[in-house]
């Protein structure tokens, strides 16, 4: 009964339309399937005389004598293999960047903008440097110049500048919050 | 002339040129057969035009000759497409007939509807009413902002989807932070007209920028949509979303975010959304009816921010996606919805808004991103666009 079942069922396979399709393009290909069995088959031959050939162990036997490879090798490798998704990773991150600083360098456009950038930037640090020299400059020069003595006249009309005066206030401010904080 | 490519991608901006880099740097063997199809000979970095139009940055830094930014292996046809024919694999163009795909990558980005806001077309770059949304313009916005005298600046967000949901209201802190350093802020009035029942939908920056607007004292009008404008009058219709009521407010300036829609040529094809959108899976990015396509950026129905930094984080899923069906396996690269918005909120300060789906923040800085920060008002300034043009172009970010 069940041995049936499984013919019809099986009968029903092989008249369908993709199946029978599938069949006649198997056996087309069947002369292609034996050569390529053939040549694996050639392969292992190949394989299993050279594993069997006492010349071929003796060579590389001594190859590995000769080598520095010890087991902490072998280990290392087992290691540096597991970390390679992480390695592979990190590996392409860092060429992303590589590629972005080598275009960045290459590209005359983006180069001319950071350039624009950058004396945007440093500009106004550089005027107001350009300017402090100035009026140092400006400061050095009149003094050495003038030869007039510094009377007690002299010192009473700095009293009045304003620039003195706001000075002046700070000190007197500062002695009478220090004096207030000693009190306490 | 050769008609059939492994792969065709529509439309070479942001997306289209991310995701040829990323192929070719992936599979070298795919050279030559990539073809891009584009019909402009310029590609803008469009996030500059924020500042291009508060006079922060010139507008010529934004743009760069197409030919340039061809990643090499990849072809590039510049021509129109004006059809897709996904069951015989083909796409039709203007001018050189059909070409034929093994897989297709749709990023034809969106297109602006000017004519939508009545009277707009006319007026556009004329008597104060400005846009920071074409090239061509936004020059136009500078000038209106400098040459305000005090009155009411008004500021507009339309009720369809648009490029950078943040820009709408970038250039309004801008100029309020313009007119305080000249004077004029005291005399002058700034509203928001949006068609957003909020500031932000994140939760997080909502708040943040709540009290910018409360400290730059900016009047809010929310679900309200711009209709007309009547430049001649200074007005400006809106039209109430809940009510359908209109109402009209006078205005000294206006700079107006035009509404957006998917280009004609997806809105008609098979490939689109009841919405027009290409209608592609939100996580896969693969179409949801014709599997050897895909889909990503602004013209895509993914429920997520449209952004240049949107983009950033789906062309690396195509180009894994696409690649995997290719070699025969399942596509399972996923896209997590990020985007990112970094909202200038002054002449030096910056909220860096980044989220996902679930709107909920995904900062990538050690540091709360919802503070107005100079730092990152320079990344956005100074490091963005080189990261656009050598990184995101390139592929390698």
């Amino acid at each position: 009964m069940e041995h049936t079942t499984m013919n019809k069922s099986l009968e029903t396979a092989l008249t369908r339309p993709d199946v029978e399709q599938a069949l006649v393009s198997l056996v087309e290909r069947l002369p292609e399937i034996e050569k390529s069995l053939r040549r694996l088959e050639d392969a292992v031959d190949f394989g299993k005389a050279t594993m069997n050939d006492q010349h071929v162990k003796d060579k590389l036997d001594s190859l590995l004598d000769s080598s520095n490879l010890q087991i902490e090798t072998l280990e290392a490798a087992v290691k540096l293999a597991e970390k390679l998704p992480m390695l592979l990773q990190m590996t392409n991150q860092l060429e992303q960047v590589l590629a972005f600083a080598q275009d960045v360098y290459s590209d005359e456009q983006t180069r001319e903008l950071i350039g624009q950038r950058v004396d945007e930037y440093v500009s106004p640090v550089k005027e107001k440097a350009v300017a402090t020299r100035t009026l140092l400059t400006e400061i050095r020069d009149r003094a050495e110049r003038d030869d007039r003595q510094i009377t007690l006249f002299s010192l009473i009309r700095w009293l009045k500048e304003p620039s003195v005066q706001h000075g002046l206030k700070y000190m007197q401010a500062t002695v009478e919050v220090l004096s207030e904080q000693t009190k306490k | 002339m050769r008609t059939h490519y492994r792969v065709i991608i529509v439309g070479a901006g942001t997306g289209g040129i991310s995701v040829a880099a990323r192929l070719l740097r992936d599979k070298h063997h795919l050279a030559d057969e990539i073809l891009l199809i584009d019909p402009e000979e310029k590609h803008y970095y469009q996030p500059l035009w924020t500042l291009v139009g508060a006079g922060a940055a010139k507008k010529e830094e934004s743009e760069r000759g197409m030919e340039t930014l061809i990643p090499s292996g990849a072809k590039w046809l510049q021509d129109k497409v004006i059809g897709f024919n996904p069951e015989a694999n083909q796409v039709e163009t203007a001018s050189h007939g059909m070409m034929e795909y093994d897989y297709l990558i749709v990023a034809s980005g969106i297109e602006i509807d000017w004519g939508r806001i009545k009277g707009l077309e006319a007026a556009l770059g004329t008597k104060q009413v400005c846009s920071n949304y074409s090239y061509q313009h936004v020059d136009y916005t500078w000038d209106t902002l400098r040459g305000f005298e005090g009155g009411t600046a008004l500021f507009t967000h339309p009720a369809s989807p648009v490029k950078c949901g943040g820009a709408p209201q970038k250039i309004m802190y801008l100029a309020e932070d313009y007119f305080v350093k000249t004077g004029v802020r005291d005399n002058s009035k700034i509203v928001f007209g949006s068609a957003n029942p909020a500031i932000f939908d994140v939760a997080k920056y909502r708040s943040a920028l709540e009290k910018v607007l409360e400290r730059k004292r900016i009047d809010t009008h929310f679900r309200v949509n711009l209709i007309e404008i009547k430049a001649d009058e200074k007005t400006a219709v809106f039209e109430h979303l809940d009510s359908g009521e209109t109402f009209d407010l006078h205005y000294d300036m206006i700079h107006v975010t035009p509404p957006m829609q998917a280009p004609a040529v997806i809105r008609n094809s098979k490939l689109a959304d009841a919405g027009g959108w290409v209608d592609v899976d939100m996580y896969t990015l693969q179409h949801k009816q014709y599997k050897n396509i895909f889909g990503l950026g602004d013209c895509t129905n993914l429920p997520t921010s449209k952004t240049g930094a949107a983009i950033r984080k789906q062309a690396p899923v195509v180009a894994k996606n696409v690649s995997d069906l290719m070699y025969g396996q399942v596509p399972v690269a996923s896209y997590d919805g990020y985007s990112s918005c970094p909202i200038v909120t002054g002449y030096n300060k910056l909220i860096l808004a980044e989220f996902d789906y679930e709107k909920v923040p995904q900062e990538s800085m050690p540091f709360n991103q919802a503070k107005e920060r100079h730092s990152m008002y320079i990344l956005k300034k100074d490091f963005l666009p080189i990261m656009y043009w050598n990184g995101m172009l390139k592929g390698t970010m």
